[in-house]
C-alpha cells in the first residue's frame, strides 16, 4: 500500500498537489505562527510550511498537517477528493486486517538520530516551541505529536498527549486517569513511587499519528502497521528501553515523576474554547533530545473547527464505534461522527429492527473506552444519510420525542476539556452523556400512526421520479 | 520593564507587600522566552515600588490591563534534586 514514510514525503506530496504554501520570510514562534495555523484551519487552507523561524536558524513549521478530509485521504493512498464514506471504508479495510508488528532498525539507519543532546546539552529551548495562542500557559511544543509510553502488564501505547514547556528540562501536561496512559501511570508507576520512562515523538510520519489518536484495542505500534501495510520502522531510544519511530523529526526523552506536579494550562482546546482550569500536571522531566538535521516541528492549532485534531479524533472515534457495535451483532449502518461538533456527536445509523435498539447503542458506546470523549448519540433509521448534516438535524427535530426520545445518562466519565461541565465537574472527570433516539416507535400502527417521510425519493412512485429526472434538462433546469 | 507574568484565579492572590512564593513566567526576549520560576517575592499593585514588571493574567489566559511589580528575593526549585 502506498504511505508517506515521513512527513518530507508528505509534504513533497502536499506540494504537488497545490496543498501547501511555503513561507520564506520570517515568522516569530511568538503568536505570528500560532496565527497562521489557526486562519489556515479555519479557512481549510493549504497547509504552511514555515521555513524561516525568528531564533531558530535551521528549523521549519509544518502546520496543520492533516486538517482536512483531502489530507486524510491522500495519506490513505487515495484520491483528494475521495468522499468520507469512501475514505471510511478504505480504513476499516485496512484496519481490519492482521495487525502488523514494528520492525527494529539500527540507529545508523534512523535519521531522528541525526543529532543527540545529553546531559547539559538538553534544553528544550532550542527547540522552537511556538507560542500558540495568545493567553496560553506557556510554549506548546508538542501539539501534534505522540508520547510513546510501557505498561509492564498491557504494553506500549501511543497517545497524544499535550506538552507545555516548563523549562529548559521540563514540560507539564494533563494526563487523565482514564486514559491509556493515565491507567499506566496512576496504577502502575505513582504507587510505587517510580519514574515512568517516556519519549515525545514530534512530527511523526501521517499514518503513525493517525494510529496514536486513534482508540484502537490494538497496540500502536502494529496499527501503525495495520494502515501502512508493512512495518513501521521503530529505533531504540537512547537513555531508555522505549522505541519510536525511526524516521520521526524530533525525539524527547525522559521520565515522568511520579511525586511532583507543576502548573499548566490554559490552552486553546479542541472543543474550541480554554477551559480546562489552570491546574498541577503531570510532570515531564527531560534526559535527552535527538532529531533529524533541518528537523521540521509539526504544529496543530486548536480551536474553533476544524482542525486536525477534532478531524481524525472525530474519523476514528466513529470507525472505531463501529467496529465494536458490529462486533456485538447490532443491526448498524454505519457510524459518523461529525468534526465541527469537535468530536462530542455520535451520528448511529441502524436498521430499526427491534425496541430499544437506540439504548443498547448509547449504552454501549458510552460505557465503552471511546465514552470519555463524546456525550451525545444520536441514532438514525436507514432512511437518513448519516453523513448528511441537514437529514440528520431533520430527524432530531422531527423524530426525537421531548420527553421519550431523550435519555440522561448522569454518571458518565467525561474529561475536564467540555465547556458546559461546572468546575466542580470538571474536577472529577464527571460526564453526564445524552442520547437522541429519532427512530419511530416499532409498537405505533405503521399504516395509521408512524407518519411518511416526504421527500421527492420517498413519495413518488419510481416511473415519475425517472421521468421527472429525464426531463430535467428538458424543463429548464441544469443538472447537477 | 516588564520582566515576569502571573496567572492568578483573583487579584487577592497577590497581597501588597506581602512575602509569597509563586510561579512566574521570564518574559525576556530570546529562546528563553516564557520559561518558568519559582520565586519567593514581594509584590505590589503600584507598577514602580518595586524593580521588576509583573504583569497579570487571569485563568483563561485574559490579560489584566493594570502592570504589578515584584522584587524577587530567592528563586526556588521545586524538582526534587534527586531528579536533577
Amino acid at each position: 500500500m502506498k504511505y508517506f514514510k515521513d512527513n518530507r514525503e508528505y509534504i513533497a506530496a502536499l506540494e504537488a498537489a497545490g496543498d501547501l504554501v511555503r513561507i520564506r520570510q520570517e515568522v516569530d514562534w511568538d503568536m505570528e505562527a500560532g496565527a497562521i495555523v489557526r486562519k489556515v484551519c479555519e479557512e481549510k487552507a493549504p497547509s504552511p510550511l514555515m521555513e524561516n523561524i525568528k531564533d531558530y536558524p535551521g528549523h521549519s513549521y509544518f502546520g496543520a498537517p492533516l486538517a482536512t478530509y483531502q489530507r486524510l485521504a491522500m495519506v490513505l493512498g487515495l484520491d483528494r477528493d475521495t468522499p468520507v464514506p469512501k475514505i471510511a471504508e478504505e480504513y476499516l479495510r485496512r484496519t481490519s486486517s492482521a495487525p502488523v508488528k514494528p520492525r527494529v532498525i539500527d540507529k545508523s539507519q534512523a535519521p531522528c538520530k541525526e543529532n543527540i543532546l545529553l546531559g547539559e546539552d538538553v534544553d528544550l529551548f532550542k527547540l522552537p516551541a511556538p507560542m500558540v495562542h495568545d493567553g496560553d500557559g506557556g510554549r506548546y511544543l508538542c501539539t501534534w505529536h505522540f508520547v510513546v509510553s510501557d505498561d509492564p502488564d498491557v504494553g506500549v501505547n501511543w497517545g497524544m498527549y499535550r506538552q507545555m514547556v516548563y523549562d529548559s528540562k521540563t514540560m507539564t501536561g494533563p494526563v487523565f486517569p482514564f486514559s491509556d496512559m493515565g491507567k499506566t501511570l496512576y496504577g502502575k508507576y505513582i504507587p510505587k513511587g517510580l519514574p515512568m520512562p517516556f519519549a515525545t515523538v514530534i512530527g511523526p510520519d501521517p499514518l503513525s499519528a493517525i494510529a496514536s489518536c486513534a482508540p484502537s484495542p490494538i497496540p500502536e505500534t502494529e496499527f501503525a502497521g495495520q494502515l501502512m501495510g508493512e512495518p513501521v520502522e521503530l529505533v531504540k531510544c537512547e537513555t531508555c528501553d522505549l522505541y519510536v519511530p525511526a524516521h520521526a523529526e524530533i525525539i524527547i526523552e525522559g521520565e515522568v515523576l511520579p511525586d511532583v506536579k507543576l502548573e499548566e494550562c490554559p490552552f486553546g482546546e479542541y472543543t474550541g474554547y480554554r477551559t480546562s482550569p489552570r491546574d498541577l500536571r503531570t510532570v515531564y522531566r527531560v534526559k535527552c533530545i535527538t532529531y533529524r538535521n533541518n528537523p521540521i516541528t509539526t504544529i496543530s492549532n486548536m480551536g474553533v473547527p476544524t482542525d486536525e485534531g477534532q478531524l481524525l479524533r472525530s474519523f476514528s472515534l466513529g470507525l472505531e464505534l463501529e467496529k465494536l457495535l458490529r462486533s456485538q451483532g447490532i443491526p448498524i449502518t454505519g457510524v459518523y461522527m461529525v468534526p465541527e461538533s469537535t468530536h462530542h456527536v455520535m451520528v448511529v445509523g441502524v436498521k430499526n429492527a427491534y425496541t430499544g435498539i437506540a439504548q443498547q447503542v448509547a449504552s454501549l458506546a458510552f460505557g465503552s473506552k471511546l465514552g470519555p470523549w463524546f456525550h451525545m448519540v444520536v441514532v438514525v433509521d436507514d432512511s437518513v444519510n448519516i453523513y448528511n448534516y441537514a437529514e440528520v438535524l431533520h430527524a432530531v427535530t422531527t423524530r426525537c420525542h421531548p420527553v421519550k426520545g431523550i435519555t440522561v445518562y448522569e454518571q458518565g466519565v467525561g474529561t475536564p476539556l467540555y465547556p458546559f461541565l461546572s468546575a466542580e465537574e470538571r474536577k472529577w472527570s464527571k460526564g453526564p452523556k445524552v442520547l437522541f433516539d429519532c427512530l419511530f416507535p416499532l409498537d405505533w400502527d405503521s399504516n395509521s400512526e408512524t407518519p411518511r417521510l416526504v421527500s421527492f425519493k420517498t413519495v413518488y412512485p419510481r416511473e415519475i421520479q425517472e421521468k421527472v429526472l429525464g426531463n430535467w434538462e428538458a424543463y429548464g433546469y441544469k443538472n447537477r | 520593564m516588564i520582566k515576569y507574568d502571573i496567572f492568578v484565579e483573583s487579584l487577592q492572590e497577590l497581597p501588597e507587600g506581602e512575602e509569597i512564593t509563586v510561579p512566574v513566567r521570564d518574559l525576556t526576549p530570546g529562546i528563553h522566552k516564557y520559561s518558568y520560576k519559582y520565586v519567593r517575592a514581594l509584590v505590589s499593585a503600584d507598577a514602580d515600588r518595586y524593580p521588576e514588571g509583573l504583569l497579570i493574567r487571569f485563568g483563561r489566559g485574559q490579560e489584566y490591563g493594570k502592570p504589578y511589580s515584584m522584587k524577587v528575593l530567592e528563586f526556588v526549585e521545586r524538582i526534587p534534586a534527586k531528579y536533577l
